[in-house]
């Protein structure tokens, strides 16, 4: 069974690039346009990795990275930031709320994959 | 002149031994003034001297002339008046001669033995009032002036009892012989009234020397007596003399309080702060300048009917103010708002001390208007509060401006390489080329938004660097491994040579390689022939990096310029070679946060040499 991928991502453009990237890639891809429903997801499939935008409605990635840490039922699942906020600092705000990794925007989508496959193969 | 006989040591005539000895041991000064004061009194009785004794022997030639041989009896005169002649020429010459106590001893001794030889002269007259042919009456007569003479001598000369007792002594005891043994002149009352008038002369001696003693020591009493008014009066001078310089002192030293006082009032008076001194107690206005008034808006003799707590337009201020006070003697610079009866309150900074005036405990404060400077501070104030925010607002905006640039970029990056990589199926190669004609525009494009946003926070001075441990060594391999291809690309020889053992630095590794490979970078687009080195070494505290190509060079003139945001040397060039121009300022700037510089060494046509060097140890001040 392949891998699951749940992508929180507000952008359609974005989403759809990672989608393609992803499936493309052979991963089974789970969605959420916002970071509750992305939080409420992680917690419904459990999927093996979690690529999080930050900039998000309702609440941001930070602190919908913060809950699924916060929840031993979710708290093993790696998360990887994918976000525009590319400045000083930012890789560190998202380290300090729970990312496993960090990708800034714009990326380049063979970067990504790099990534995800370093963490769930 | 000193006395040393007190009146208890006087002698005390009891007795004739005592009677002419001198004074129970009489200091030797009493002595010397004793004998000059017999010599004084010596003189000056001669002319009575001379008379007695010259008129007694005339007297005694004249009785007893035709009783005897009148021959013998002149004889006798002149030798009496012989013996007078020398008291005589004496007296004109020794009468206003000072007479040394020296002088006056040899003249008592001459004295004596003149009186001596007198007396004697004196009872050689016995001789001739012993002869048969004397009547009774004659010799009567002559003993009775005799003795009148020896009394009167016994008066006279009294102050020289042995020179009178020399005088009178040959007289007495001829006489005595003579009354005792001629037994011719039976009459005894007679020889009684000759022993009386003896007695009372050798008593009249006495007395007179006794009196005379006495008065001399009176004399010196008087004297001491005053010597100590004297020292009294100098004493009294003195001390009168000595008051009136402390009264001109005391009169002098309170004029010049009193200037003091009045040059310090008007210092006061004149300073341009408000000056006041309020009771320790109750705080009531014990003094208050002018400018108090002014400050205050109000008739002078008004602030004297104020307390401290009046003043103060918040009573929290007012009893912070006096909590420092107690904790402090001394208050500097505090800032109070004092009430202002007409109109907004008074910003003052107020300095206090306590003090003592008038004897009562006080506190002296100078005030300070300071509204002023207070609205100043207020508008500096809201001005800095004012342009942080505007300044938060740039970062907010810069922010935004980078996440919201970078999303449609992420997606225009995204698909081109989605479909290059042919995720969305094969492309022919007229589309995969146009592919990467819109990857290589969009990477441009991130480039110049990465350099304008970098030049915005360097402006803003936000452009924060990590201060970080890095090896240089790590940077130029970095920097070789990305700029080689590039390198290679154009046909270029590209070397790199990094001196082993360069110790490790510390600053922001990332933004020192952005420097590098904007330089490198540089260094390859304008180079078309010949070779791009790097060279870095460290010499002593600071890192030396030289990148050196066989590109066009720099003219001198366009040196300085190239530094600057949007240029390059020829503009026309930026079509041909791409870039922003922004790279070499934003280069520049982050040296110059390492605290370090660049150099540039170029010769036209040759190459150039660009030079950074910066501190091993980047300083934390540059680093906020």
């Amino acid at each position: 069974m392949s891998k699951r991928i749940l992508i929180v991502e507000d952008t359609e453009d974005n989403l759809q690039i990672l989608r393609d990237l992803l499936t493309h890639s052979g991963y089974a891809i789970l969605e959420a346009r916002d970071g509750a429903t992305g939080v409420q997801a992680a917690l419904q499939h459990v999927p093996d990795l979690v690529l999080m935008d930050i900039q998000l409605p309702v609440i941001d990635g930070y602190e919908a990275t913060r809950r699924i840490k916060s929840n031993p039922a979710t708290a093993t699942i790696p998360i990887i930031a994918v976000t525009s906020f590319a400045l000083a600092g930012d890789e560190a705000k998202t380290r300090a709320a729970g990312c496993d990794g960090y990708v800034s925007k714009p990326y380049s989508p063979r970067s990504v994959l790099q990534l995800v496959r370093q963490f769930i193969g | 002149m000193r006395f040393t006989l007190s009146r208890a040591s006087r002698p005390r005539a009891r007795g004739k031994r005592e009677i002419f000895a001198p004074a129970a041991k009489p200091g030797p000064a009493l002595e010397d003034e004793l004998r000059v004061a017999q010599s004084v009194h010596l003189v000056s009785q001669l002319p009575a001297l001379v008379v007695g004794n010259c008129g007694g022997a005339a007297v005694a030639f004249v009785a007893l002339m035709h009783s005897t041989d009148w021959r013998l009896l002149l004889a006798w005169l002149g030798l009496v008046w012989m013996l007078c002649l020398p008291m005589a020429v004496n007296w004109f010459r020794l009468k206003d001669r000072p007479a040394p106590e020296q002088v006056s001893r040899r003249r008592i001794r001459r004295a004596r033995l003149h009186s001596l030889a007198l007396g004697a002269a004196w009872a050689l007259i016995l001789v001739f009032v012993a002869q048969s042919e004397v009547p009774i009456e004659v010799r009567l007569l002559v003993t009775v002036a005799m003795l009148v003479l020896g009394l009167g001598a016994s008066i006279v000369m009294a102050p020289l009892p042995d020179a009178a007792l020399a005088y009178m002594l040959p007289v007495l005891v001829s006489m005595l012989l003579f009354v005792a043994s001629n037994d011719q002149t039976p009459l005894h009352s007679h020889t009684i009234l000759n022993l009386f008038v003896a007695f009372a002369s050798l008593s009249f001696l006495r007395q007179g020397w006794l009196s005379f003693r006495r008065s001399l020591e009176s004399a010196g009493e008087r004297a001491r007596l005053a010597e100590a008014r004297a020292r009294e009066v100098e004493l009294r001078h003195s001390a009168e003399s000595a008051l009136r310089i402390s009264q001109e002192e005391v009169q002098s030293t309170s004029a010049t309080l009193q200037t003091i006082q009045r040059r310090m009032q008007s210092i006061v008076e004149a300073l341009p702060y408000p000056v006041a001194v309020f009771a320790k107690d109750d705080a009531h206005v014990l003094y208050a300048n002018e400018r108090s008034a002014e400050l205050l808006d109000v008739p002078l003799p008004r602030v004297y009917e104020l307390a401290g707590p009046d003043f103060f337009a918040e009573r929290a201020e007012y009893e912070q103010f006096l909590k420092r006070l107690e904790a402090s003697d001394v208050v500097s610079g505090f800032e109070a708002r004092l009430k202002h009866p007409h109109g907004t309150d008074v910003w003052t900074r107020l300095s206090a001390i306590v003090m003592t005036y008038g004897g009562e405990s006080a506190v002296l404060s100078t005030i300070e208007d300071v509204t002023e400077r207070k609205r100043y501070e207020l508008e500096l104030h809201a001005a800095k509060e004012q342009a942080e925010a505007a300044n938060r607002a740039k970062s907010q905006f810069l922010a935004n401006m980078s996440h919201e640039l970078r999303t449609p970029l992420n997606a225009v990056l995204g698909y081109a390489e989605l479909m290059a990589d042919g995720v969305y199926g094969a492309l022919p190669d007229s589309v995969l080329s146009v592919l990467g004609r819109i990857q290589a525009n969009s990477r441009h494009l991130l480039g110049l938004i990465n350099d304008v946003l970098d030049l915005s926070r360097i402006e803003a001075g936000q452009l924060a660097l990590a201060h970080e441990p890095y090896a240089l060594s790590d940077i130029v391999a970095s920097v070789r491994s990305a700029a080689e291809p590039l390198a290679r690309a154009k046909h270029l020889e590209f070397r790199t040579q990094a001196q082993p053992g360069m110790p490790a630095g510390t600053g922001d590794a990332r933004r020192l390689t952005q420097v590098l490979l904007n330089v490198v970078g540089n260094a390859i687009k304008f180079t078309d022939t010949g070779c791009v080195e790097i060279r870095a070494c460290c010499d002593g505290e600071r890192f030396v990096v030289e990148v050196q190509d066989t590109g066009p060079g720099i003219e001198q003139k366009d040196q300085a310029r190239i530094f600057e945001e949007f240029q390059q040397v020829d503009n026309t060039s930026t079509r041909n070679k791409g870039g922003s121009g922004l790279g070499l300022a934003i280069s520049h700037h982050i040296i110059e946060l390492h605290g370090g510089a660049f150099d540039l060494e170029s010769v036209p046509g040759r190459g150039s040499i660009f030079r950074i060097a910066w501190p091993t140890q980047a300083s934390l001040e540059a680093c906020p």
